[in-house]
Formats: structure tokens, sequence, C-alpha cells
């Protein structure tokens, strides 16, 4: 009868080890994946709240929508473990907020100056001399 | 029997080893620079249509800076070969950021015109209630009618 330890599988020679090594840091490269994007994340969900909070609704839907749409497919690529994928959708959704709100901003102050812009002209042409100063 | 066993170890380390670089290596068609071309020249087109501006110049100045920053980043991505997605991204918020000096600089323009206005406005409603206040004086031209009749 042969001992229990003639059974088991040979030990590992010197020369395996140089393959094993670099085995092992193949499968830890590949394991390893860039981190949760938590603040790009975080700074999104602000910016598009921020965002639906002004007058971006009315003013500037398609941007915002288009800012929404990526925080939702962000959480998603997050779930599913693409951390790169969910870092840049939360960056540009974020630039989209921005630019729904920045879109919005001037809107507003388009709109506030054109109807100031009527009120002068309706008091009867003195908008105009006052401005040229005649 | 065991030399067999000696010589497969390594061969099966080596294909872990392969498995786990071909798992490593990007899952994204990388290294490409034809179809980015697009993505950044828009992105260039964006800035430099903001940059002609005169008014996004003077008053979207730290927007502006911003939107060359993004640029300076996805040119950087593709001098440095990384993935063909990630260049696209940065181009794409280099894109955006010149939109959004545009808008900031169109609604500071608002913003003046409005203080503007306000101020014409202002003007002339001083003016009008003055024009008021003196017609209701006695001598004036509108009040004399009236305190001849009285007499």
């Amino acid at each position: 009868m042969k001992p229990a330890s003639a059974k088991q599988e040979p030990q590992m020679k010197p020369h395996d080890r140089p393959f094993a090594v670099v085995a092992m840091l193949a499968l830890l490269v590949a394991c390893a994946s860039a981190p949760p994007p938590d603040q790009e994340i975080a700074a999104a969900e602000r910016a598009v709240q921020a965002a639906h909070a002004s007058t971006a609704n009315d003013l500037a839907s398609e941007q915002l929508a288009s800012a929404s749409q990526k925080l939702y497919e962000t959480r998603a690529a997050l779930a599913a473990g693409q951390h790169e994928q969910a870092r840049r959708l939360a960056e540009q959704a974020l630039v989209d907020a921005e630019l729904a709100g920045a879109e919005a901003r001037a809107a507003a102050a388009e709109r506030r100056a054109a109807a100031l812009r009527n009120s002068l002209h309706d008091l009867d042409g003195q908008a105009a001399r006052v401005l040229t100063g005649s | 029997m065991t030399r067999t066993r000696r010589i497969l170890a390594p061969r099966r380390a080596l294909v872990i080893c392969i498995c786990g670089l071909l798992l490593a290596l990007p899952t994204e068609p990388a290294r490409c620079q034809g179809p980015v071309a697009d993505p950044i020249d828009r992105a260039r087109n964006a800035l430099e249509a903001a940059r002609s501006e005169r008014a996004v110049r003077a008053l979207a100045a730290a927007q502006l800076d911003a939107a060359e920053q993004a640029l300076e980043r996805a040119l950087a991505a593709l001098e440095a070969q990384q993935p063909h997605a990630e260049i696209e991204h940065l181009a794409y918020l280099a894109e955006r950021r010149a939109t959004i000096a545009r808008l900031h600089a169109r609604q500071q323009q608002a913003e003046r015109e409005l203080m503007d206005l306000s101020a014409a406005y202002g003007l002339i409603l001083e003016a009008r209630l003055l024009a008021a206040g003196t017609a209701r004086l006695p001598g004036t031209s509108q009040a004399a009618p009236a305190a001849q009749a009285a007499r």
C-alpha cells in the first residue's frame, strides 16, 4: 500500500512558479476594475435635481430629459458593474444638466427683457427717447 | 504519469495566464484613430464658434476656459491613444461646455439689457410723474384754464 501522500498532486516545481505568478497577476488585473464613480454620480444627481427645480422643465425640457435619461443609464451601468461606462454617463448627465440650466436661464432672461421692452414701447415711444438721450 | 503532469502544470498555468490577459484587455475597440476625428472636430468647431463671439469672450470667460480645458483633455486622450469611447466622451463634454459658454453669454447680455430697460422704465415713470405734478401746479399751462374758470 502506497502512502497517502503519493496520491496527491505533484508539488509545483521551481520552474513552474513564474507561470503561476504571472497567471495570478493576470487574473488579478482581470478582476480589478475602476472603482464605482460615486462622486461623479452624486454630482450628476445634484445637477439634475437643481435643473428640475429650476425653470429648465419648461424652458430646456429636451436637455433636461437627456440629462435624466443619462442618469438613469448611469445607475443601470453601475448595477451591471460597468464602472467606466457609469462614470462617463454620470459626467455626461452632469454637463447636460448644466446645459439645461444655462439654456433655461438664458431663455428666462431673454423673455424678461422682451417683456420689459414691449412695456416700454407701449409707453408711447418715450423709451426710445430716454434711451437715446434725445 | 508524473512526467506528463510536470509538463501539463506549466501549460495549465500558461492557459490561465492567457485567459487572464484576455480578460484584462479593454473590451472596447480602442486604438483606432479614424472615427474619433468627428467628435473631436465637432468639439473643436463648437469651441471656435464660441471663441469667435466677442460677447462670449467678454461675458463667459470662465465657461470658455472650461470648454478649452475639456477639449485639451480630449486631445490628450487622442494623443495617448485612449479607448475610442473615452475620446468620444471627452469630446462630447467639450462640445457641451462650448455651448454652455455661449448660453451663459446670452444670459448675461439679456440681463444687461434688462438692467438698461429697467433704468429707462424708471426714468420714464419719473418723467411722467413730474409732468403730472407740474400740470397740477397753478400757473402752468394745464392748470391756468381751470383757475380762470373758477374766477
